[in-house]
Parts: C-alpha cells; sequence; structure tokens
C-alpha cells in the first residue's frame, strides 16, 4: 500500500472528532461523539492486533483437533461446553484467558478488569 | 444528555398533548394560564423516550418527566422481558408505598391522550451520572453514606408483598434463570464460550433455599439519583422481575459498574455498610459466597446486555451508534467473568 496508512486516517479523524468538534458540542451530542472516537479507536487498535487474535484460535483449533472450517473456534468450543461434550480444561481456560485479554486489549484498554487481569495471569 | 428535537413543530403539539393529558386530571388550573415549559428529550434511545418538561402553572412550576413509546397506545410485549410502560409505573407507585425512594408516578397515559404508551412522573433533585457521583467533592459525604442507603433500600423492596405486585412481572427464579440466559446464548449463535463458561458455572451451583421476591434487576450507580446528603431516587425499573433477591445486592457490586473506582459497592462503598444497611431492615445477612455467586451472573448479565443490544443495531431496530459501540464491551464482561470464577477456586 501506498500512501497514508489506514491507522494513520482512523488516528486523524480520531483526533479531529476530539479536538475540533467535541469542544463545539454538549449534551447527547458530545456523548455520542465521544463514543463515536472511541470506536475508532477499536477500529485502529483491531488493525494492528487482530491478527493475534486469529493466531490464538490456529492455536486452540490444532491442540483441541478442531476443524477451522466448521465455523468460528469461538462458537465450536461454546457449543461443546454448552453440551458437555467438552468440559473445562486448562488448556481451554489458558486459551480463553489469552483470547479475552487480547480482546479487551482491542475494545477498551483503560477496563479496569483488564488490568486485574494482566496482574494476575501474566506472570 | 439534552437533545432538543430540531422540528419544533413536533414539540409544540406534543407539549399541546402533554398540556391536554395534565389538564384533564387537573380541570382548575385552565383558568390559571398553564403551559408546559422547556421540554426536551433526555435519552437517546431509539424506542424509548425520556423528556424533561416543567408543568407551570401561575402560583407553581412542576418539575416532571415523561417516559414513552411513541405511537403505542396499547400495552407492548417487550421481546426481553421487560415491564410493560403501565406495570412499570404501577410497580413504581407501589415501591413508594412501601417505603423505596422513586419519582411519584403523576400520569399513566391514555389512548386518548395521543402520546402513545407511557407515563409522566416527578423530576427528582440529584445526580446519577456516575462519574460525577464518584469525582465531586460535594457527594463526598453521600459517598459515605450510599452504601449503607442501598442495603436499606434493596430490603425494602425485597420485603414488598408478593400480592401486591403487578401481575406483569416475569419470574426469573429457580432453572427459569439459567433457561432464560441459555436461549440468549444460543439466539445469539453461540459466540462466546467465556459467557457459556459462565453459565454453567451458576448451573452447576444452585443457590440452597433461595427467598423468591421482587427483584429490581437493574439497582447500581448510574440508575440511582443522588444528593448531597445520599439516595433520593432509585430510577430504572423496566428489568425488575421475582427471583432471589441477593441477585440485586451482587450487581450493585459488579466491578462494571464501579466505573474504575476501587470501592466494591458501586464504586462508592464497602460490602460491609450494603450488608449492615440491608440486614437493618431484612434481619437477614446474606453471607459473600452468596454475594459473589450473584457477582458473575452480574458479569454474565452485563455480557447478554451487550449482545442484546449489538442485536437490536443489526436488526434495525435500534441504528445509533451507541447500540454498535456496546457490543463491543462484550470482553468486559468475559474478563470479569474469568476472574470471579478463579476467585472461588483460588
Amino acid at each position: 500500500m501506498s500512501g497514508t496508512e489506514s491507522v494513520e486516517l482512523l488516528t486523524a479523524v480520531r483526533q479531529f472528532l476530539r479536538e475540533e468538534v467535541l469542544p463545539e458540542l454538549d449534551g447527547f451530542k458530545a456523548y455520542t461523539t465521544r463514543v463515536a472516537a472511541n470506536a475508532l479507536g477499536i477500529v485502529a487498535r483491531e488493525l494492528e492486533m487482530g491478527a493475534g487474535l486469529a493466531e490464538l484460535d490456529k492455536q486452540i483449533a490444532s491442540t483441541l483437533d478442531l476443524d477451522e472450517q466448521a465455523g468460528p473456534v469461538t462458537r465450536q468450543i461454546a457449543l461443546a461446553l454448552r453440551d458437555g461434550t467438552m468440559t473445562q480444561d486448562q488448556r481451554v481456560l489458558s486459551y480463553l484467558r489469552q483470547r479475552t485479554l487480547h480482546a479487551c486489549a482491542i475494545d477498551n484498554p483503560k477496563y479496569s478488569g483488564l488490568h486485574q487481569a494482566r496482574a494476575r495471569w501474566l506472570r | 444528555m439534552e437533545e432538543t428535537l430540531t422540528g419544533t413543530s413536533d414539540v409544540k403539539a406534543m407539549a399541546d398533548c402533554l398540556q391536554a393529558a395534565l389538564l384533564g386530571v387537573e380541570q382548575t388550573a385552565l383558568a390559571n394560564g398553564a403551559s408546559i415549559e422547556g421540554l426536551a428529550r433526555l435519552s437517546g434511545g431509539a424506542n424509548m423516550e425520556t423528556w424533561s418538561f416543567d408543568w407551570v402553572r401561575s402560583a407553581e412550576t412542576e418539575p416532571l418527566i415523561l417516559r414513552r413509546l411513541p405511537g403505542q397506545t396499547r400495552d407492548v410485549e417487550n421481546a426481553v422481558g421487560e415491564l410493560t410502560l403501565k406495570d412499570e409505573a404501577a410497580l413504581i407507585d407501589i415501591a413508594g408505598r412501601y417505603g423505596v425512594p422513586v419519582p411519584v408516578v403523576r400520569l399513566v397515559l391514555r389512548p386518548e391522550h395521543a402520546l402513545g404508551q407511557g407515563y409522566i412522573m416527578s423530576r427528582e433533585r440529584g445526580e446519577a451520572l456516575p462519574f460525577r457521583l464518584l469525582a465531586d467533592d460535594c457527594y463526598r459525604d453521600a459517598r459515605e453514606r450510599l452504601a449503607f442507603q442501598c442495603g436499606q433500600t434493596l430490603g425494602r423492596i425485597h420485603k414488598i408483598p408478593l400480592e401486591s405486585l403487578p401481575e406483569g412481572l416475569s419470574d426469573h427464579s429457580g432453572v427459569l434463570l439459567f433457561q432464560r440466559a441459555q436461549e440468549l446464548l444460543d439466539t445469539h449463535g453461540n459466540l462466546s464460550p467465556v459467557l457459556q463458561l459462565g453459565l454453567n458455572w451458576l448451573r452447576d451451583r444452585p443457590r440452597r433455599e433461595p427467598l423468591r421476591t421482587l427483584v429490581h434487576g437493574d439497582f447500581r450507580n448510574g440508575n440511582l439519583l443522588v444528593d448531597e446528603d445520599g439516595l433520593v431516587a432509585v430510577l430504572d425499573w423496566e428489568l425488575a422481575h421475582l427471583g432471589d433477591p441477593v441477585q440485586d445486592l451482587g450487581y450493585i457490586c459488579a466491578n462494571v459498574w464501579r466505573f474504575g473506582s476501587p470501592k466494591p459497592v458501586g464504586g462508592f462503598g464497602d460490602y460491609a455498610d450494603l450488608l449492615a444497611g440491608y440486614e437493618s431492615v431484612t434481619g437477614i445477612a446474606p453471607v459473600m459466597a452468596d454475594i459473589h455467586y450473584w457477582q458473575v451472573h452480574a458479569a454474565l448479565s452485563w455480557g447478554m446486555v451487550c449482545l442484546r443490544m449489538l442485536e437490536m443495531y443489526r436488526s434495525g431496530e435500534d441504528s445509533s451508534l451507541e447500540r454498535a459501540a456496546v457490543g463491543r464491551r462484550l470482553s468486559e464482561a468475559e474478563i470479569d467473568l474469568l476472574l470471579l470464577m478463579e476467585g472461588e477456586s483460588a
């Protein structure tokens, strides 16, 4: 790709919303503009970090011998947990922790629970 | 969160309807040049509307709130098992009679009012925005009292006799709770193994001999109106149902409703104060293991709300940005669930 990268564009739009638009607004529109700027941040982080989620899914599919062509790995595991054909073993739990840490770091890196989880699981 | 509609004629027509509705119950005000002032929409949901306005008569200004579903004149069966607005109004009225601080229901809308389905209630003073309540110095005393007051208030809610409650309350007691949750996860394509794990965890640990009472269902920082002295009114009754009363106590201690504060009860208080307030009214002191159980449930509930809002966005039922964005908060609920489930075994 040549020219401005997607993440750069998103960052620029986000900065525009925050610094140029937001000060002009109040009430419900200011609130929604903040939500919009946050949403762009999520997309930017996903562009940069999203491959990590796919990699974790690939690993667990290989570990548990799941067929990745048979739909999302998360769905296959959720259904197996629901039907009792899979119990919550250490490999599954470890995968779910890593995946959720990664997803939350994309969705809301400031979430207080994320900091607690990192402190506990990444020692 | 004020948003004045751009179509001023709509607001004018709505003000006329409100005036006629309120005059209908108060003919004498007609002669005194009554009017509706400052009509403004407060919340941004696409369906349910909340409006603020003043009902001004010669010597008196009455601050009021309208909650309504526009265009609906009959009771609407809500897809997610929420109360109808008519039952919600009835419930607020009953709660008030049993000593729960609530707004005063002023008028339940009827078809002839041409305002849709809903009701008008008093607009109480106070602040409900969590970040203000947790940060502003003027609420320092209130923050110290609030956990105890929440315990007392939940005690009063749970003591309301079942026979005085509206019939439309849905039953979430016993296995019904798990069935409803599983149906919801199935409806949303079973894409979260963590939510499923949370539901399995709850199902594997049924409560022993739980009570069955009115449960507010959304009793948290953000739905409590607070002034400098503490709790003024409990808002947002649309998720009320029948179930295990400890659910409400765990819910207000959920991490997601602490807004980043380290204090466990709503971000403002401690467990001991909440439980002492509850015991002072009910004589019952729930144990921390029960609180923990319902914290797991609260995290699962938040995850399910995220799924439901995403579905509302995808189906076009509510195409607002807020609905689309909240779907991405699912991972917060998942983090909390994994932490909480670990907490018990640790």
